[in-house]
């Protein structure tokens, strides 16, 4: 006597109970209910089949639902019995083997935001007394057979021939294998069912010869159907790729629990970043959308977190520090979009594993590469030519490399005149390149073992055609390279139920080299970061995390450059360069740091305390600080929840600042006191709104001086001192709707304030990019026929400038010096503009082709960059920003 | 691939020019130069300022020279915000006087620098000397121009004594030819290369103590700022050394005959020397018949 016992599996999304593993991030603010999307259904790896119990022999066919719970690696954690009311008590004997049974079940994981995760889902055991006349369904006809694992079927009427179809159905464009799509046969007057198994398999066999009608479909794709000849004896095998209804990533929200102790983290999804127009496609310039973060001035890359420099930020690839973010400090990012799963953005009150940053953290998670099958993608246009491919090469092995190359020195001579006026025109020649590979092993055994290598190389020189060589200087002369290399192994391992260890190592490569003729410089800087970080859950409602966090940067320095402040007198009058003064100098700045943070939730409180220890090592120079930090929230109820933090943030210097040659060692920690606290609701499970008032002080900026100091019967330049003070306060405020049913955007309004003040002002003054209003509105849907629709419009206020009040006509230079007014007292007019996106996709069977059209100032706005002075600034005039500028753009994807 | 095109569309744009005036060329009154006989003195030695002056609009009307000095100041680079405020003491004023090139103007006067000077300085400004603004305001009734001129004061002076570079001319090439431009003219919408013409040797070699009270012998190094009057154009505004600088003369649509070229040498140590020149512009078609 044979038993079988079938499964149902049931996924329904959005009653889903889901458990995230920590570390897992959301885009909602901490403590705020969150709603992440199942990016991915688990399917069934490994059938455990429940026995017939032989004390219910006879009993026939008995179902019992169960509710199981998944964890992050597919294995199941917890088997529940979905009872119906009291349920048949002579039942609870199937339910127990059923549980027992489910408890050996194996899943491929589900994935919830693109990231594997734990999940909860419904289960059915369906146990048959093969004794019993019924016979299976075409949903039994649907189950595994646990023993051969091939994906079985039964036509719905008694065999009456010897043929055999197979078939292979896969998704038109991505050749993504679907699982669960319904096949309908029918030869003659036989007709048969199947469902493809998750390697979108299906096989049926005893079908009579004849032409079989077959019918395919899914939900969310559209129906097709085909006929094919089929012979006894004969497989006949058919390969079909089922077109999506909709082309729509965002279409399931499962809503699961918070799980990040910041009180601001908002996290962009790869789609998201690709979408939303005027930003280049450049994921890192999504964030300047985001509250908080000011507009950059003219085509810059920097992020402006809370009124703070922009070096007062840190941007992350996976936890360690990048060392260049755009080609040419302006480009495109190093990384593309491809190779980047989700950017997280704190803009404050971060956690105390993130040390050398004052203001917000951007942290880039690389992409995590679960693709089932090779995909890639390629795109050429007139000024950069870009490639990606991931392979899978093992179930958990896979391997994505990426490159680019931009081609514009080669554009730009062809387009632009080689001589004005019958002198020469040097052409600028930029280029660069970059690249990419990301490996990934996972394993129960080890965990996951990946490895980012990643690089970067700018070159700039100019073209001069030899019409006029009238000058000493050539522009041709000059040479200008910055590259950087960096291999960053990571190995994540659980090393018990409730304790998950981290390495992560960086090596970098690093150079800056410029030259003139006259003048050298280059810096080579060898970089290598660990950060080594524990995480043990030690109850439900506490966790403790610690970790190392450090690098050692040496470097080599070897300029010729001009050295105004090599003599107190400089500038001589009417001196046009400086001397020259050769600087060959190498040392290691060492930078340490040592971080605990305790996760506690006490009912609906929830607090992290955390502490961070710090010691930098620069010129012999030692700097310790001790940064504690505190986040907490108090859920008010499931949906609203209020925020705050409080901590000390300090970082080292920039380098330009503390060199010894050009420097001054002596100067202290950059530090910022940071304050935020906010409330958060979810509206809906995709719609959110998060308020943060946020205030920090900052001290010990480096300002520039004309001081010195008396060493050694020596008078040395302090060229700078730890002497300036800031304020920085304002409110955010950013309601959201996520990526779901076809729609995403967000409204993000900032008001703010940030103020300076040093020794040489002696009062309050703004600072430069201060901009007290910052509205960003964005939206994408998508629509009919593959179109997608997407606008952002910015209303920012204009930054703050300087009046001049006259000019001196200086005879020691033949130039004019400014008379100024009081600093940074006027302001630049509104800023406002529009950007349109759309995007049009073709899917074929096995690749897929887009063309967009991303419109830049739409309605030609002439915003105002800054002030542009005629020579004796006597007339001014505005530097303005672009103008109106499609761009058009193609690109293949398989 | 769009961050490639933007990239580009930047490059164009970031060409464009703007519409503000060139500092090359003069359309009104403006300070050209403010030379010293010597631009290195002692506490309690006179100099000899000349303040040059061009008012192409002006058709002779008088200039009125006001001079100065700021006070308080005790740092050796350049400050500028005295002009105008309490810092600024008067010490003279007077009526500019022709030159032998029309609508350019001179204006001398004797600066004594006080011989308390360095008193109360910092101690940089004893060791290392100090750099007193000399300040000009130059009103032709229409409009001011501020201007200041810096005079080294350092005890002791300099040896050999800092003086001025000979600067003698400078000659005007046309298709790779010297032309006597000041017998033959200048056609008006054509290009010629200015070459200055100064003795290299008169550029002298100094020496300096750095912060590291280092000795660091340098060498003045000649540079010269060109400009026009009027509808003229000038490829750059400094040259240096023996650079050449690419005039374009005035074209028919400008209804003046003539054209003045200004060129200030400067050796990069307060040394300098002012030379302008007049020209006739002869039209377009008589040099296209030659």
């Amino acid at each position: 006597m044979r038993r079988l016992a079938l499964f149902l599996l049931v996924i329904s999304a959005p009653q889903m109970a889901l458990a995230y593993e920590g570390g897992r991030t959301e885009e909602q603010p901490a403590s705020a209910p969150v709603a992440p999307v199942l990016t991915k259904p688990p399917s069934l790896a490994e059938f455990a089949p429940a026995p017939y119990p032989a004390a219910r022999v006879g009993a026939g066919t008995v179902v019992i639902d169960l509710l199981i719970f998944i964890d992050a690696q597919g294995l199941v954690t917890k088997a529940d019995w979905k009872r119906v009311g009291d349920g048949p008590a002579e039942h609870e004997v199937f339910a127990d083997a059923a549980r027992a049974a489910a408890m050996n079940l194996r899943f491929t994981p589900a994935e919830v935001d693109n990231k594997p995760a734990a999940i909860g889902l419904e289960f059915r055991y369906t146990f048959v007394d093969d004794m019993a006349s019924s016979q299976p369904s075409s949903m039994q006809a649907a189950s595994m057979d646990a023993a051969s694992s091939e994906p079985a079927s039964q036509p719905a009427s008694q065999p009456l021939g010897r043929a055999v179809l197979s078939g292979d159905v896969r998704e038109a464009g991505t050749r993504l294998r679907l699982a669960d799509v319904s096949v309908h046969v029918r030869v003659g007057e036989v007709e048969a069912d199947a469902i493809t198994d998750e390697k979108g398999r299906f096989k049926i066999e005893g079908l009579p010869a004849g032409d079989a009608e077959i019918s395919f479909a899914a939900a969310k794709y559209v129906k097709q159907q085909r006929t094919e000849r089929v012979d006894n004896d004969v497989d006949t095998a058919v390969k079909l790729y089922l077109q999506r209804e909709r082309l729509d990533p965002y279409e399931t929200i499962v809503r699961g629990k918070k799980d990040t102790p910041e009180v601001v983290r908002r996290v962009i999804s790869r789609e998201e970043l690709r979408k939303v127009p005027g930003t280049f496609g450049d994921p890192l310039r999504v964030v300047q959308n985001l509250p908080g973060v000011a507009r950059p001035p003219f085509f810059s890359g920097q992020l402006i977190v809370r009124g703070a420099n922009p070096s007062s930020s840190a941007i992350m690839v996976d936890g360690m520090e990048i060392p260049i973010l755009y080609h040419f400090g302006a480009g495109p990012s190093v990384l593309p979009e491809r190779m980047i799963e989700e950017v997280a953005f704190v803009p404050g009150n971060f956690s105390s594993r993130y040390g050398r940053a004052t203001s917000g953290i951007v942290d880039v998670k690389t992409r995590d590469l679960t693709s089932k099958t090779v995909s890639g993608r390629a795109s050429i246009d007139i000024g950069l030519a870009s490639g990606f491919i991931e392979i899978p090469l093992t179930d958990n092995t896979s391997i994505a490399i990426a490159g680019r190359r931009s081609y514009i020195d080669l554009v730009l001579p062809a387009v632009l005149p080689r001589s004005v006026g019958g002198v020469s025109n040097p052409i600028l020649q930029p280029v660069f390149w970059d690249y990419q590979l990301r490996f990934v092993h996972r394993s129960k055994e080890v965990g996951e073992f990946s490895l980012f290598w990643f690089g970067s190389d700018d070159s700039l020189r100019f073209a001069q055609t030899p019409t006029q060589a009238n000058t000493t200087f050539n522009p041709a002369d000059l040479r200008i390279n910055v590259f950087f290399h960096t291999l960053q192994p990571r190995w994540v391992l659980r090393l018990g139920k409730n304790i998950v260890n981290t390495v992560t190592l960086a090596a970098t490569f690093e150079g800056n080299a410029a030259r003139t003729p006259d003048i050298t410089f280059g810096i080579d800087r060898y970089r290598l970061n660990l950060r080594e970080e524990l995480v043990v859950k030690l109850s439900k409602e506490m966790t403790f995390t610690a970790g190392l966090d450090g690098q050692l940067d040496g470097f080599r320095v070897n300029a010729k450059i001009p050295f105004f402040q090599r003599f107190p007198q400089f500038p001589v009058p009417g001196r046009d360069s400086a001397p020259l003064r050769d600087i060959r100098s190498d040392g290691v700045l060492a930078d340490l740091g040592w971080y605990s943070e305790l996760d506690l939730q006490v009912g609906k409180l929830r607090l992290t305390p955390g502490i961070r220890f710090e010691q930098h090592t620069w010129y012999g120079r030692i700097r310790q600080s001790l940064q504690p930090r505190l986040m907490g929230s108090y859920k008010l109820t499931d949906d609203i929840s209020l925020k705050g933090g409080v901590g000390l943030y300090q970082k080292q210097p920039e380098p330009n600042f503390t060199s010894a040659d050009i420097g001054n060692p002596d100067l202290e920690l950059e530090s910022a006191l940071q304050s935020s606290f906010g409330g958060a609701w979810q509206i809906t499970q995709a719609i959110s709104l998060d308020t943060t008032l946020f205030f920090n002080y900052l001290f010990d900026e480096p300002a520039a001086t004309s001081a010195v100091k008396l060493v050694d019967n020596r008078l040395v330049p302090r060229v700078f001192e730890s002497s300036q003070i800031g304020r920085t306060y304002g409110f955010e405020l950013l309601l959201r709707h996520r990526p779901y049913k076809g729609f995403f955007g967000w409204i993000a309004y900032t008001l703010s304030r940030s103020e300076r003040n040093n020794p040489n002002e002696k009062q309050w003054f703004l600072f430069a990019f201060d901009q007290t209003h910052i509205l960003t509105l964005v939206a994408s849907y998508i629509l009919p026929f593959n179109f997608q629709l997407g606008a952002r419009f910015r209303l920012i206020s204009g930054n703050p400038a300087t009046p001049v009040l006259g000019s001196v006509y200086d005879a020691d230079t033949g130039g004019y010096q400014r008379l100024n007014g009081p600093t940074r007292s006027v302001r630049l007019p509104l800023y406002h503009q529009l950007d349109v996106r759309i995007d049009r996709k073709w899917v074929f069977d096995l690749w897929s082709f887009s063309i967009y059209l991303d419109v830049q100032n739409v309605y030609n706005q002439m915003n105002a960059e800054f002030f542009q002075y005629s020579f004796d600034f006597s007339k001014q005039q505005f530097f303005t920003s672009l103008p109106i500028l499609p761009f058009l753009g193609v690109e293949g994807e398989f | 691939m769009r961050q490639s095109v933007s990239f580009i569309a930047l490059a164009f744009l970031a060409a464009c020019g703007s519409s503000l005036p060139n500092a090359w060329e003069i359309k009104d009154l403006r300070v050209i130069a403010v030379t010293l006989d010597k631009p290195e003195v002692a506490p309690g030695e006179t100099v000899r300022v000349v303040v040059y002056t061009d008012d192409p609009d002006g058709a002779g009307r008088a200039v009125t020279i006001e001079y100065g000095f700021c006070k308080n100041r005790d740092a050796s680079s350049g400050e500028f915000d005295c002009v105008g405020g309490p810092d600024y003491v008067v010490l003279g004023s007077g009526t500019s006087v022709p030159t032998s090139v029309a609508e350019i103007s001179l204006y001398e006067f004797d600066y004594t620098v006080p011989a308390d000077i360095l008193n109360g300085k910092s101690q940089i400004a004893l060791q290392y000397g100090y750099n007193e603004h000399i300040v000009v305001r130059a009103n032709n009734g229409a409009g001011v121009q501020n201007a200041t001129k810096r005079v080294v004061v350092k005890v002791p002076s300099a040896s050999p004594v800092n003086v001025n570079p000979a600067f003698f001319d400078f000659e005007i090439v046309r298709d790779g030819v010297v032309i006597d431009a000041a017998r033959e003219g200048l056609v008006r919408g054509f290009d010629y290369l200015l070459r200055p013409i100064y003795d290299a040797g008169s550029l002298q070699t100094y020496t300096l103590k750095d912060f590291e009270q280092q000795d660091v012998t340098l060498d003045e190094e000649a540079s010269f700022v060109w400009s026009c009057a009027t509808a003229c154009a000038l490829d750059r505004r400094t040259s240096f050394g023996n650079d050449t600088v690419l005039l374009g003369t005035p074209t028919e649509s400008s209804l003046r005959s003539v054209i003045n070229i200004h060129v200030v040498m400067r050796d990069g140590r307060g040394g300098q020397v002012a030379i302008f020149k007049r020209f006739v512009l002869l039209p377009t078609v008589s040099a296209t018949a030659e």
